[in-house]
């Protein structure tokens, strides 16, 4: 089982500085989900990890070595990247058995990828003929020839429909479970939050935040008071997860009972108590807004 | 074994593809027509093997047809974006213009015998057995023309993937093919004969056995220069360009 690791990744094209940085890791067993809005780096990161680009400095690791020094890539890694496209003349059977046959994989595997993908019954027509949402099975058909144990796939549900998203979501799922590093790039927040176990949030080629979606994501204790310092001190002693933001406070782990009686015996005024819930989407917006700090 | 297995998937992606039958297609169709020519266009009697020469020197100057399949081999890849699943089963840039290089010379010889063929088989027909009787196909210059020819098309589709890789959009690499070797070598050759004697397509002609001025030994020398340039070329500015 390999780990996907980037460690300070820098890309820089001319004076444009793409990638600033990028530090995260996406481990076995786990769906990571890439978050940023368009232009934030994600795909310059997932080329340069499968080495279509090179980093200006840093490294981009799959099982601790670069993509290109890997001995066949492509039977340990399924790629999805945006632009990969195929020959508009062969036929769908045609570009995978060519595709398989380069990863030493047989004709038979072929079939069972066209069938996973319900592609079978469109398998001899041209590629050039194929709609979107086929085009895209297709991909997907092509990444998972060689049953890879790492799939890094850039925004695999684009041109799905309902049941094409359903399927692929239970598919990302099953394989994660299987023990497979899945680390997927997406703008849909929502198939993200069903899916991901970890997020990494980049924004203007930085991380703003990393971790597990469950971490990320849980509910805290907002509290606002003149005395939020004080408060911050007494609960941090009491060994409380605080995060205070001037006069505002976010307390992890506890509930408002406990906050407002807690400030009642301290005589210490609050201006607003409420538990505080946040959806991966929150969690988006917040942290290519600044307003949370990268894990 | 990384080498044969590169080498295999480029002639397979060549076989499956239609632009190269297409092409090759056309390729002999022109073939048979420059050799009909070559058998028939004389004003007055003509010597069999004569006949036999000016066709087989003729369907040498097919090798554009080689270098374009070369040319598209690996331009086509970065136009349908299959380029990104080709790196991804292989990232190495090296090898991979190194593969893309060695299909197409092997596909280039294959053309090269087929179009000769074509033309030995017109001039052989046009000659009638009387003709075929006074021909020295064992002739020492007669097997260096049909070996310049064959090496002459190998190269070709060398010097097509060497121009791809470093060039890697289709439609400039294609029209700049066409233009090099359709216009400006013959009007280079026009102006400064000397200069044009030495640029690709006349070193090419010198090793079919044309009547280029430069001999034969010359011609294949520079053939294979050329080549060895193009494919030095198409390796360094591939590796430079991110995908």
């Amino acid at each position: 089982m390999y780990t996907v690791r980037v460690d300070r990744l820098t890309k820089r094209y001319g004076t444009a500085v793409v990638l600033d940085g990028v530090t995260f890791e996406a481990v076995p067993g786990r769906v990571t989900g890439f978050l940023g809005r368009n232009g934030a780096g994600k795909t310059t990161t997932l080329r340069i990890l499968v080495g279509l680009a090179a980093p200006t400095s840093g490294s981009a690791t799959i099982g601790g070595l670069p993509y290109a020094e890997m001995h066949e890539p492509a039977r340990h890694v399924g790629a999805l990247l945006d632009g990969a496209g195929f020959h508009p003349g062969m036929s769908a059977r045609s570009q995978l058995q060519l595709l398989a046959h380069s990863a030493g994989v047989t004709d038979a595997r072929v079939d069972q990828v066209l069938a996973l993908t319900d592609l079978a019954h469109a398998a001899d027509k041209r590629t050039g003929k194929l709609s979107l949402g086929m085009r895209q099975r297709l991909t997907l058909a092509a990444v998972l020839l060689a049953d890879p144990s790492v799939l890094i796939l850039d925004e695999p549900a684009n041109g799905l429909d309902p049941p094409g998203l359903r399927w692929l979501r239970d598919l990302l799922r099953h394989l994660a479970d299987d023990g497979r590093t899945i680390l997927v790039s997406s703008h849909q927040l929502n198939e993200v939050a069903v899916v991901a176990d970890d997020v990494v949030v980049l924004n203007r080629g930085r991380v703003v935040a990393a971790g597990p979606v469950a971490e990320l994501t849980r509910p805290c204790v907002y509290v606002r008071s003149p005395v939020a310092a004080d408060l911050a001190a007494w609960l941090d002693r009491a060994g409380m997860r605080v995060r205070r933001d001037g006069t505002e406070l976010r307390v992890l782990d506890t509930t408002t009972d406990f906050i407002g009686d807690l400030a009642a015996l301290m005589a210490a005024p609050l201006h607003e108590l409420r538990l505080e819930t946040s959806s991966v989407e929150d969690l988006f917006f917040a942290s290519i807004d600044g307003r949370k700090e990268a894990a | 074994m990384r080498t044969k297995a590169l080498l295999d998937m480029e002639l397979e992606r060549a076989w499956r593809t239609r632009t190269t039958w297409t092409v090759a297609g056309g390729m002999l169709a022109v073939a048979v027509l420059v050799a009909y020519g070559a058998t028939h266009g004389s004003a007055g009697p003509v010597p069999a093997a004569q006949e036999l020469r000016d066709a087989l020197t003729g369907v040498a100057a097919l090798r554009v047809f080689v270098m374009l399949l070369g040319v598209l081999a690996v331009t086509s890849q970065y136009h349908h974006g299959d380029i990104v699943w080709r790196y991804l089963a292989d990232p190495s840039r090296r090898f991979f213009v190194a593969a893309k290089a060695a299909a197409s010379a092997v596909i280039g010889a294959f053309l090269g015998l087929a179009v000769l063929q074509v033309a030995a088989i017109l001039a052989l027909l046009d000659a009638g057995p009387a003709g075929v009787g006074g021909l020295e196909l064992t002739s020492g210059d007669l097997a260096q023309s049909v070996g310049g020819t064959v090496l002459g098309m190998a190269l070709a589709g060398v010097v097509g993937v060497g121009i791809g890789a470093a060039v890697r959009s289709q439609t400039a690499a294609v029209v700049g093919t066409l233009v090099a070797v359709l216009l400006v070598e013959p009007l280079i050759t026009a102006v400064a004969p000397a200069v044009g004697a030495l640029l690709p397509s006349a070193a090419a002609a010198a090793a079919a056995g044309g009547t280029a001025p430069l001999g034969w030994g010359m011609g294949m020398a520079l053939t294979v220069a050329y080549a060895a340039l193009a494919a030095t070329a198409g390796t360094l500015l591939c590796a430079r360009h991110d995908v």
